[in-house]
């Protein structure tokens, strides 16, 4: 299990570099700007099924660490194709460098996709990014409740203990009649929490305070992949408003890593 | 396509993501077009209806309940609370207000799978107006919504009262005296037929346009099937039809329609010639007729479109059609010409404000109970009644023996309790949620005698029909009389109608009223209010419990915050129409409360009448009138000249804050025999609860032997007691001879 892999709050182009809809139309209930809004359940939509394509015009030439993808209406075997370009590209199917392809994996049996993140830290440096998907959603328009573009793809130079405990919610309103039968209304959104320690060095706990400072604490999501040896990222917040760490010896520290995932919501479909 | 339904065996299987949320729509003077806020708890990118923002912090319970026994209003009411992040809403309150208030908001529900496959549309929870915004908090706004009749009796001021029509202007007419401006228009419904004389008094508007010669009567503010007999005092006209007196389509008749439009206002009319009129506008006489009252171009309630409610169609004679055609033409909208609507006032989402087919249902309900169902006839704005449109709503539901609320959907709906046999069950075992299932009896709401009165008497201002109907096992099952306030049907003018809806309410409350209540999922939204369920529960007050138990949906409430709703109804017998009872009269002579405004009682016929006033005391018109003594003869038993307490009394309780500082009490008093006067004076006996007597007014010396003929009343302005709230005023005369008076009187603030 490689190190995980996390972006700072801040470094997120996608929030500062307005995407553009190059392949299909933005639903006008569902504009490209809720592409970045850090709301992943309040998502993007195109206005028809099909293809799509987005463009983010970074200004000048830069790399991007990583692109995640949360919140998706993706089937299994859809692909998602990250290019780059010098110039501005009419059709991003058919011009620009690719720099990363990921295939969606299968749904969840809760009928939520998996997140995705593709590594982009080794492309090079370009003023014009794109994305392209092929094949609808589900049937729909795609949709996609937040895309990230980590401008630096950051790791930790130790990983975080084993050990790590994942916790996963999935709330209900339940009551039971005389006899205890269940009458159960499902809120439909699974939310997954993560508890690790990591015993780092200075430069570890260095850098983790600055991840958590960026965030500023709880306030913002981060977005933090847990094994980058899967397609799956979160996009997060710190459990605690506390940053605990224990100054254990010299060039030894042991962090407390919590993260809630934010809620996605019920699925993403139609 | 049909909404969404919930049900019982998809929540056991737990099967349902539920998503509920509330949409509220506002324009304010930038926003070009319509505004829609969506709100829910957790934010939802619906497919095709846009996103739903998840910023409600509560629901507030979304309650919906039937007006109760006596025709009261009960509101349908819901809230929630929004966490404004943004401060977008309190923004936009602060600089546009008005466009916030009395505007269109609806809870809605659905489920994942029909939010994304859209196979049916969400279901409407309850449709309201917002009508208070609660900023109290930071960064948190509480919308406080209600039905839309609560909006409208809320607003003070505007056609607050029924008929809404007045004689506003007189444009139009010639010579109108000045005394009749501000007079309502009458509204007549069905056969008003009288005895000796006609059921319908004109009122007097000057000269005729066609003919100064004539002048005009006015019978009401609309089209009528017809005008059958007309009468001047107690002399019948119709020999003098087509000469002396004009009607709608009769000989001479001077226009081409039964009807006359003056000023955009259509009348029913008469013409009266020369001197007989004379006698109408001086008061000497009065001019009566019988009329049939508002038709229909197919005789429903709400025809089709070219209909011309010019008195050509066909009448409308069942209660329930009236009360439609009421509703739609007189208190939700305000008729002034032309032909009939053809539909209810629409919400701004386009759905009907009023759900008509509930009307129908409760007319087949009705029609089962008595052969020919409930004809009713009536009216509103005669010898100046104009009731609120509360009390009209009242007396509609009182008459027709139903309840109204507002349906899921929050339209106007009428219900009424039949032998239907239920489609939705609640078991203990599959759907009552545990701890929630109780019953209450209502021990103290038992009643074993009804009285009621039927045909009001409008010329006469008394009601011509005074029963009750009394359940004799009830009373020696409860070892005492438990008489119910007289139900006053105003619309009723068949004894025999009258009496079957008095033995249905007899039925209802000879035996404690048990309440039932419970909570369960839902799949509790398909139950509708005026519905019939069974409901099986152990806990039932029955050697075996509930058992298919039979309950009448009057109350539902929606919590959103647990997915629960809360029935609750009334344990429900199956009608029997063959029960023991019987039917006598009530009391004589009962006077109606015609002018009222607020509160009216029309009571009397015993030494217990007990009233509580709670309205605003005004000294420009009564807004209360309370009856003592009817026509009660009494024999004078003390020497002549001395005082004799008529044995009739009213304990009236006045809220303190609202203590008039002088009230009125009009006298009407005769003697058996010529030459002997009497003299009435009012008593206060006890004030608080202390006995004072003190007289705070007398009369003058009358000698009349008749209750018929002008000034046998007498207004006695009374004096009470500084401080005072509570009094027992009772009547006392005194006679010049040796004779038998009668005296009746009425309470004026």
């Amino acid at each position: 299990m490689a190190n995980i892999v996390y972006g700072h709050t801040t470094e997120n182009y996608a929030a500062t570099y307005a995407a553009a809809v190059k392949t299909g139309s933005a639903d006008a209930n569902y504009p490209v700007a809720n592409l970045a809004d850090f709301n992943p359940v309040k998502p993007h939509k195109l206005s028809a099924s099909g293809n799509g394509a987005w463009e983010w015009n970074l200004g000048s030439a830069k790399s991007v660490g990583f692109f995640a993808i949360i919140n998706h209406n993706l089937l299994a075997g859809q692909t998602i194709t990250i290019k780059s370009h010098t110039a501005t590209v009419a059709d991003w199917f058919t011009t620009g460098t690719t720099v990363a392809t990921r295939t969606i994996p299968a749904l969840y049996g809760d009928g939520h996709t998996q997140n995705v993140w593709l590594d982009t830290s080794a492309g090079t440096a370009r003023q014009y990014w794109g994305m392209t998907i092929n094949g609808s959603g589900d049937s729909s328009p795609i949709s996609l409740g937040e895309v990230w573009l980590a401008s630096t793809k950051r790791q930790f130079p130790i990983n975080i203990n084993w050990g790590v405990q994942f916790t996963f919610q999935h709330d209900i309103i339940e009551h039971k009649t005389d006899y205890g039968v269940s009458l159960i209304y499902d809120y439909g959104a699974t939310r997954r929490l993560m508890q690790a320690s990591m015993e780092t060095t200075d430069a570890g706990w260095t850098q983790y305070e600055a991840w958590w400072r960026d965030a500023r604490g709880r306030a913002t999501p981060v977005i933090v992949v847990p094994d980058p040896d899967l397609s799956d990222v979160w996009m997060a917040r710190f459990t605690s408003n506390d940053l605990v760490s224990k100054y254990t010896f010299l060039n030894d520290h042991e962090v407390t890593v919590a993260l809630e995932e934010l809620s996605l919501g019920v699925a993403v479909r139609g | 396509m049909a909404s969404v339904t919930f049900s019982g065996n998809r929540a056991r299987a737990g099967l349902d993501v539920i998503i509920p949320w509330v949409e509220y729509y506002n324009t304010n003077s930038t926003w070009a077009t319509t505004k829609t806020w969506k709100w829910a708890k957790l934010s939802h990118a619906m497919p095709t209806t846009g996103f739903i923002s998840g910023q409600v912090l509560n629901w507030g319970t979304i309650s919906r309940a039937l007006s109760d026994a006596v025709g009261e209003h009960e509101a349908s009411r819901f809230s929630w609370t929004i966490f404004d992040v943004d401060g977008d809403v309190q923004n936009q309150y602060g600089q546009d207000y008005g466009y916030f208030i009395n505007r269109l908001a609806k809870i809605q529900l659905t489920t994942y799978d029909e939010a994304v496959l859209g196979v049916n549309t969400p279901l409407v929870a309850l449709r309201g107006v917002v009508r208070d915004l609660d900023t109290s908090q930071p960064l948190q706004v509480t919308f406080h919504a209600e039905d839309y009749l609560s909006m409208e009796l809320g607003m003070e001021g505007l056609d607050e009262y029924i008929p809404k029509r007045v004689i506003s202007s007189t444009t139009g007419f010639t010579a109108f005296p000045d005394n009749f401006k501000g007079f309502p228009v009458p509204i007549i419904y069905g056969d008003m037929t009288g005895t000796s004389i006609g059921a319908v008094p004109g009122m007097y508007a000057g000269t005729a346009a066609f003919d100064s010669n004539y002048h005009v009567i006015i019978l009401a503010g609309h089209a009528c099937k017809s005008v059958d007999k007309v009468y001047i005092g107690e002399e019948d006209q119709t020999p003098a039809i087509g000469t002396d007196v004009l009607i709608p389509g009769g000989l001479n008749w001077p226009h081409a329609n039964k009807y006359v439009d003056i000023n955009g206002n259509r009348y029913t009319v008469v013409y009266v010639l020369g001197t007989k009129a004379a006698n109408i506008l001086n008061g000497a006489v009065m001019l009566t007729a019988n009329v049939k009252g508002i038709e229909t171009s197919d005789g429903t309630a709400l025809p089709p479109g070219g209909n011309l409610a010019d008195g050509n169609g066909t009448l409308l004679t069942n209660i329930y059609d009236q009360f439609l055609h009421f509703l739609v033409n007189f208190f939700f909208g305000n008729y002034q010409t032309g032909g009939w609507a053809s539909n209810p006032e629409l919400w701004s989402d386009s759905t009907s404000r009023i759900n008509v087919a509930s009307f129908a249902t409760a007319k087949t309900a009705t029609n089962n109970r008595i052969g020919g169902g409930y004809v009713g006839a009536g009216a509103f704005g005669l010898q100046g009644d104009r009731p609120s449109r509360a009390q009209a709503l009242a007396r509609w539901a009182v008459s027709a023996d139903c309840r109204y609320g507002f349906n899921i959907d929050g339209q106007f709906m009428v219900a009424v309790d039949d032998n239907t046999t239920p489609t939705d069950r609640y078991t203990q075992e599959l759907d009552i949620i545990k701890d929630s299932f109780k019953v209450t009896f209502q021990a103290s709401e038992t009643r074993n005698v009804v009285p009621y009165l039927h045909t009001p008497d409008f010329p006469g201002l008394k009601w011509l029909g005074y029963k009750q109907v009394v359940h004799q096992a009830s009373v020696t099952a409860y070892d005492t009389i438990r008489q119910a306030d007289p139900f006053q049907f105003w619309f009723i003018r068949s004894a025999t109608i009258a009496e079957n809806i008095a033995k249905t309410i007899l039925w209802r409350l000879k035996q404690f009223p048990r309440e039932v209540t419970f909570e369960t999922g839902l799949h509790g939204l398909s139950t509708e209010l005026g519905e019939m369920i069974y409901v099986d529960h152990a806990f039932g007050p029955y050697p075996n419990g509930y058992s298919s138990r039979k309950i009448w949906v009057n109350r539902v409430e929606l919590d959103l915050n647990r997915f629960v709703v809360r029935i609750t109804g009334l344990d429900w017998d199956d009608y029997d129409d063959t029960f023991s009872h019987t039917t006598e009269d009530y009391y004589a002579g009962q006077t109606i409360g015609v002018g009222s405004t607020t509160g009216a009682v029309a009571q009397s016929g015993g030494n217990t009448i007990i009233t509580t006033i709670t309205n605003t005391v005004t000294t420009v018109a009564p807004t209360m009138r309370v009856y003592l003594g009817g026509s009660r003869s009494e024999a004078v038993t003390t020497a002549v000249g001395g005082w004799e307490f008529l044995p009739e009394y009213v304990d009236v309780i006045l809220d303190s804050s609202k203590c008039p500082s002088t009230f009125v009490v009009n006298i009407h008093c005769k003697t058996s025999s010529a030459g002997c006067t009497v003299t009435p004076r009012v008593v206060t006996l006890q004030a608080d609860g202390v006995t004072i007597d003190t007289v705070v007014g007398t009369g003058v010396a009358k000698n009349n032997t008749s209750w018929t003929g002008s000034g046998h009343w007498q207004a006695i302005t009374c004096t009470p007691q500084v401080g005072v709230h509570a009094y027992r005023i009772q009547l006392q005369a005194s006679v010049a001879n040796t004779d038998v008076f009668a005296a009746g009187a009425m309470l004026e603030w």
